[in-house]
């Protein structure tokens, strides 16, 4: 049969949309992370060759904004997990009004990160925000959260962690719901403890899917880049500049094209990388 | 899972007291935005948080008299739609390309769509913005709507990957050898019965598409301002309108929760890119 007639046609719409929209661009990028593009004159003006790969390597800014990256990754995907999985287990039972109750956890999530962020903004606010009312009635340090160095970067990682951590919720109670009761009951017959049942049952079982959890949400989180547009806009200096900031920093503000393409590749490797590492441990269906 | 064993009543108070707790840490945000956007200016620039006020619709009125948030809202509408519908369409052929034919490459390449939803946006929205302004596409939907398309796709494939792995082979094998073409298949036992899920993969697609920001700063302009480029515009204002911004932030999400509601089943699908299935 000629199937790969069918093929070719089921396949030329998707195809011809993600060359031209998305791998073509990054081909573009490449080319022109190689050459010295001014936004003035909005062309390429010079061939630099590898130039701006090799400043950006060398710059602190960009490393500073790989280490803000990095520790806002593992620090808020540690605590969505931890906090989700709390949630997962704690909802999992007979509740009244269950469903309504787990619905209502879902809200922050589907909510675009832009609004969340600008209700914290406004409940983090150093003199009309709740959060320093509430730290001023019981007598504590009421910083300004979002501008002085260690607050600005706890206050985006509470950010993402109160938007997210229903995530982690959504897809552990699946997980747990979906787990089957066999072990778990024979283990109750052998006497295990409550603890042990968890510890080496249900965990175990649930490993594929907090692989899964981890891994997209952790990708995700590398991208990071509402949040910190809305509440500090990289600041206070470049305290909260995550990668992504850095580069839209560098195209809209430094209104240097070359060097944010340059880091955009690097940027895009580094995510391949992560994504190659997530197939590959990715648990087979 | 109930483990059977009772529970003392200590515990099951604890229990309850811990759901509490949750709930209140994340509904509080939300219901703290609600309030605000009912207050008026006097109200919000207090030190100590107003509790009892007379609640005003004057926020949500000046949305839609002194700014032009029903254009914007409309703007995101137009996006979002087209965007998802084509989204929804291409990747209903390519799901059904990729899960019931045998060709070569066939996993790697699935791979390879999916990774590229894994990408920064900003990594392709800095060349995107120099090709359109070439082709004279900044500041117009056909821009937003092809890149959130591109955007969707990948998210759109996947899912609709996971809908016919578990609709019925044998079904349309019996349509084949009864003498039907494969597009008369598709037409007629094919998408009937991944009907539901096609409608869930463009609500999801939708939503993303209304969340978006990143892109919408680097190609949208005067014309095609989305609601999330314009709620950007209040909040860089120096002195911020509060109570203007929470009632915009809280008009911008009703119709995502509107939505929502229709596919909470079909909501860890989406996120996970059909990696879970529940």
């Amino acid at each position: 049969m000629k199937e790969w007639y069918a093929v070719v046609l089921l396949l030329a719409p998707s195809v011809f949309l993600l060359f031209s929209v998305i791998l073509f661009p990054l081909v573009f990028s490449y080319y022109v992370s190689l050459t010295n593009f001014p936004l003035a004159e909005f062309r390429v003006t010079e061939w630099v060759g590898l130039d701006n790969y090799i400043s950006t390597l060398e710059s602190p800014r960009f490393w500073h904004s790989m280490t803000f990256t990095g520790t806002f990754v593992i620090i808020a995907v540690s605590i969505e997990f931890f906090l989700g999985l709390g949630f997962a287990l704690l909802f999992d039972r007979e509740i009244v009004g269950g469903k309504v109750i787990r619905s209502l956890m879902l809200l922050p999530m589907l909510m675009s990160p832009l609004v969340v962020s600008m209700i914290w903004k406004y409940m983090l606010h150093v003199d009309v925000g709740i959060v320093n009312y509430i730290l001023r009635s019981f007598n504590l340090p009421a910083p300004a959260w979002l501008s002085v160095e260690p607050y600005a970067i706890i206050s985006v990682i509470l950010i993402d962690v109160w938007q997210w951590t229903p995530f982690m919720f959504l897809v552990l109670t699946a997980g747990l719901v979906s787990l089957p009761r066999e072990p778990i009951e024979a283990a109750l017959i052998d006497g295990a403890t409550k603890y042990q049942i968890f510890r080496y049952v249900t965990l175990p079982l649930l490993r594929p899917v907090i692989f899964v959890a981890i891994m997209l949400r952790a990708m995700d989180a590398l991208k990071v880049f509402d949040i910190l547009y809305i509440t500090t806009r990289g600041g206070p200096g470049i305290a909260t500049e995550s990668l992504t900031y850095y580069i839209f920093n560098l195209a809209l503000v430094r209104r240097s094209i070359g060097l944010s393409c340059a880091a955009s590749i690097i940027a895009v490797f580094l995510v391949f990388g992560l994504f190659s590492l997530y197939l590959k441990f990715k648990p087979k269906e | 899972m109930n483990y059977g064993k009772q529970h003392s009543l200590l515990h099951k108070t604890l229990i309850i007291l811990a759901i509490i707790a949750a709930e209140v840490w994340i509904l509080f945000p939300i219901f703290w935005a609600l309030i605000t956007s009912f207050k008026t200016k006097a109200e919000i620039f207090t030190v100590t948080p107003t509790i009892f006020f007379t609640p005003t619709l004057k926020n949500y009125v000046e949305l839609f008299t002194e700014l032009s948030f029903e254009r914007w809202m409309l703007n995101s509408f137009i996006v979002s739609s087209f965007s998802a519908i084509i989204a929804t369409l291409t990747g209903t052929m390519g799901g059904y390309a990729f899960t019931r034919f045998k060709f070569k490459g066939n996993t790697s390449l699935a791979n390879f769509v999916l990774s590229l939803r894994i990408l920064p946006p900003v990594a392709s929205a800095v060349p995107i913005f120099i090709l359109f302004n070439y082709l004279n596409l900044l500041d117009t939907y056909i821009a937003l709507i092809l890149v959130y398309t591109a955007f969707n796709l990948p998210l759109a494939i996947w899912m609709m990957m996971g809908f016919f792995s578990e609709s019925l082979k044998q079904l349309e094998e019996a349509a084949l050898v009864d003498g039907c073409n494969r597009f008369q298949v598709f037409i007629h036992i094919v998408f009937p019965l991944v009907k539901s899920g096609a409608i869930a993969t463009f609500i999801i697609c939708f939503m993303f598409a209304w969340n978006e920001l990143l892109y919408a700063v680097f190609l949208a302009g005067s014309n095609t301002y989305t609601v999330t480029l314009a709620l950007t515009r209040f909040v860089t204002i120096k002195r911020i309108d509060w109570g203007g911004l929470m009632a915009a932030g809280i008009t911008s999400v009703i119709p995502i929760y509107a939505v929502a509601f229709f596919v909470q089943r079909y909501l860890i699908r989406g996120l996970t890119f059909g990696a879970i299935k529940a």
